[in-house]
């Protein structure tokens, strides 16, 4: 039976802090934590769930990620979950949501050396993105309006 | 003055939007430009003086304010070409618009998050165990401010409240009065508690005494004697199809941060509390494990305290960073064990929950000071 998994790294579950409120609140004084930390404003953190994940020969996991009405990709070269895995890739989609995807797990792959490299894939293009166009264009109209 | 006005508008509009705040709907122009504007920023901290400083995009950083000093001069190019192709009043119209509506957007957002008790949680098990002298100034204002819901339903309802009167143009001037108020009171926690969102509350009570200027005849006529009585005036008419829009953003970010944080409530919390480890392991004495509703776990030992991002599987709680757990955290449904390995065997211990502290969220009010026990 596949394992119920919860991740609950942090940006999944709802708390409104800022990042050094929160960071203060962990018991830390170390600063440098804040790089691997998202600034939230005071807002609650939006869950975050990852729709699919891809493998490549790189050894790289690709998540599509969700939050809110965005929707992302991060692509994480070395991730500790293919090297702790490396041997049975199975083993690493104990780890998702059983809502999660995954492409490219049947082959095996070779993890690289040397420690996590996490990339921005960018965002898809969304309602949110069409809806400032036409308000830049709107906007632009009244502009170009003679006074 | 109208360079001056076009100036100061294109730079607080222009600063607002490139600040990488975490928006669900809208797109996110100050997350996705960081990293270009860092290539400017890095080398200008540089020059002014933060030589070792690691330079992070967050509100507050040197960055970010370094930033809002060049969107400055853009906003002045700006204001300039708009003189140049004599486009200043239309431009102001635009300006004036859209500060309007980024006030009511975050007026909405956070009055919201306040109705929803969404921005000031309920502290977490480590924070309820910690002395008071131990905690920072930022954390204990968070703390205390969330334990109280008449505070924070008051407070939201005043948000939305000022937000509302903003929209329309007979009771514009009041909101923009009012708004100077909340943003304020706001800025003032901000500075005294030195909670690290000094910046965008500085933008929005600047943009809220920007909005106001406009009105000097009707502030005077507040102060002024009986035969110039203050009344309700049209605010001027801002541009239909671009606040039709701007709207319909507002609405759609407000219900999908709404939603997406209500479902996250529903995930289960059973396993958060303060857990009673009290052994030696490898030297290190450790007395309390916290489990925390964010996905953190906190250790404390007798070196110091450490806390780690885990993941929480059906047998065990593991930390999928590099960061190992100093032993094995076994799970056996809601109840906790820990282990370590000791001459060729594995030692088990099973962790004694210990009861949350209660008074700080007692829904205590005494009218009567009878009534204090």
């Amino acid at each position: 039976m596949r394992l119920l998994t919860l991740l609950l790294l942090f940006p999944i579950i709802c708390s409104a802090q800022t990042d050094i409120v929160k960071l203060r609140s962990l018991g830390s004084s170390d600063m440098s934590a804040l790089a691997d930390m998202k600034d939230n404003f005071g807002m609650p953190v939006m869950p975050t769930t990852i729709d699919t994940v891809y493998l490549f020969d790189t050894a790289c996991l690709i998540e599509v990620k969700r939050q809110g009405g965005w929707r992302y990709r991060d692509t994480v070269c070395d991730h500790p979950y293919l090297r702790r895995y490396a041997d049975d890739l199975s083993k690493i989609k104990q780890h998702y949501s059983p809502e999660t995807v995954f492409v490219g797990f049947k082959k095996k792959k070779k993890p690289s050396k040397g420690g996590p490299h996490y990339f921005f894939n960018g965002f898809d293009l969304s309602w949110g993105s069409i809806l400032v166009l036409l308000l830049f264009i709107s906007g632009f109209r009244f502009f170009l309006k003679s006074e | 003055m109208t360079l001056l006005r076009n100036t100061i508008g294109t730079w607080l509009c222009l600063s607002i939007a490139l600040l990488p705040f975490p928006y669900a709907f809208i797109p996110r122009f100050g997350e996705t430009t960081s990293s270009i504007w860092l290539q400017i920023t890095s080398p200008l901290a540089h020059i002014f003086g933060f030589k070792n400083a690691t330079l992070h995009t967050h509100s507050d950083s040197i960055h970010s304010w370094i930033l809002s000093v060049i969107l400055l001069l853009i906003g002045f190019v700006i204001a300039l070409i708009l003189k140049r192709f004599d486009k200043e009043e239309n431009a102001l119209t635009i300006i004036r618009t859209s500060l309007r509506f980024f006030l009511i957007l975050f007026l909405v957002k956070y009055g919201m998050d306040k109705l929803l008790m969404n921005q000031f949680v309920q502290a977490e098990p480590n924070v309820l165990h910690s002395k008071l002298g131990e905690l920072s100034k930022d954390v204990l204002f968070w703390t205390s401010t969330g334990t109280s819901n008449l505070f924070n339903y008051t407070l939201g309802a005043i948000q939305l409240l000022v937000a509302t009167f903003l929209l329309f143009p007979r009771t514009r001037f009041f909101g923009y009065l009012l708004s100077t108020f909340v943003f304020s009171y706001i800025l003032l926690i901000n500075l005294s508690f030195d909670i690290s969102v000094k910046l965008l509350s500085s933008l929005l009570i600047i943009s809220s005494l920007y909005l106001l200027s406009f009105h000097t005849g009707r502030i005077k006529a507040l102060f002024a004697s009986s035969s110039n009585q203050f009344t309700f005036q049209n605010d001027v008419r801002s541009p239909r199809v671009f606040s039709m829009l701007f709207m319909t953003l507002i609405l759609l970010e407000t219900v999908f941060s709404s939603i997406a944080i209500l479902n996250s409530k529903s995930m289960a919390k059973t396993l958060v509390g303060t857990y009673k480890i009290d052994e030696m392991i490898a030297g290190l004495h450790y007395s309390n494990l916290f489990i925390r509703s964010d996905g953190f776990i906190v250790i404390d030992s007798s070196e110091e305290s450490q806390f780690y991002g885990v993941s929480i599987e059906e047998n065990e709680i593991t930390s999928p960073d590099e960061k190992q757990l100093p032993f094995r955290i076994l799970r056996k449904y809601n109840s906790l064990q820990i282990s370590w390995y000791v001459d060729s065997t594995d030692i088990i211990k099973n962790l004694e929950r210990l009861p949350t502290p209660k008074e700080l969220y007692k829904a205590d009010f005494h009218l009567f000071l009878e009534n204090y026990e």
